[in-house]
């Protein structure tokens, strides 16, 4: 990979590793470390992405996908990564919405969260999921469906006055 | 994908993500250059003391050469005393 290349690669996809980073951990500086991480990853080892197995833009989010779950490993090494979770309705009279939603989605175990992450705000498929996942594609649906019913039960209040508010409840 | 909830997304959505500092793209550009970019086109930091130091070593190191390389030509030609230390 040429320098030329690899700028390429980091301007076309800083911000997609980016969101992702950030939703998954909530901090803006672990969201920039683990863009820099990663890109630091694949400009020392650029053979590792074979073009023929997927977008770079899957290959780079499966990076910082491991790069995430390492840090959660290390700050909490006794927790399931994919648990039996069962949100229960935030709060949310405090919150504002953003604020809400941003503590529900980082209520989620981390192999829900990713999968709601990626398939709600990056639009990507199940099967690029899995890919970026390393996963089997049953398991990432699972992820999703248990990860969008969790979300439903912890923001009801605000999808019901939403539903009221727009006559669509 | 999976049937979904547009509820659900439109509100998901209102959870923005922060801009990336400016200083991100400084952090993983700059130092990853190559050793044979680095030989060819690379600069270090020197502080002074250490630059003044470096002077002073040379300029003693050039001085005790210029010195010395007299005293030893003559010995070599010359000498019948090898075996005495005379010379």
């Amino acid at each position: 990979m040429t320098d030329a290349e690899f700028r390429d690669a980091f301007h076309g996809h800083k911000d997609v590793v980016h969101r992702f980073a950030y939703r998954m951990t909530g901090s803006s500086s672990a969201a920039e470390d683990i863009v820099q991480d990663c890109f630091l990853i694949l400009w020392r080892k650029p053979t590792a992405y074979d073009s023929g197995r997927g977008r770079m833009q899957a290959f780079l989010l499966g990076i910082a996908r491991n790069l995430v779950l390492k840090r959660w490993r290390d700050e909490r090494p006794h927790e399931e990564l994919d648990d039996s979770f069962a949100g229960q309705p935030l709060n949310i009279r405090e919150d504002g919405r953003a604020e809400a939603v941003q503590r529900a989605i980082l209520l989620l175990p981390p192999l829900q969260r990713e999968a709601v992450v990626l398939a709600e705000y990056e639009e990507m498929s199940l099967e690029e999921i899995a890919n970026a996942t390393a996963a089997d594609l049953a398991a990432v649906k699972s992820r999703l469906h248990r990860g969008r019913q969790n979300l439903r039960r912890m923001l009801a209040p605000l999808l019901e006055s939403k539903g009221a508010f727009h006559g669509t409840k | 994908m999976e049937p979904n909830d547009p509820q659900l997304r439109d509100l998901l959505r209102e959870w923005q993500t922060p801009a990336i500092s400016p200083d991100l793209d400084a952090r993983v550009l700059r130092p990853h250059r190559r050793w044979s970019s680095f030989l060819l086109h690379g600069s270090i930091r020197v502080p002074v003391p250490v630059a003044y130091c470096l002077v002073v070593l040379l300029i003693v190191a050039g001085w005790r050469m210029s010195v010395r390389a007299p005293q030893t030509v003559p010995c070599v030609a010359d000498c019948n005393h090898a075996l005495t230390g005379a010379c």
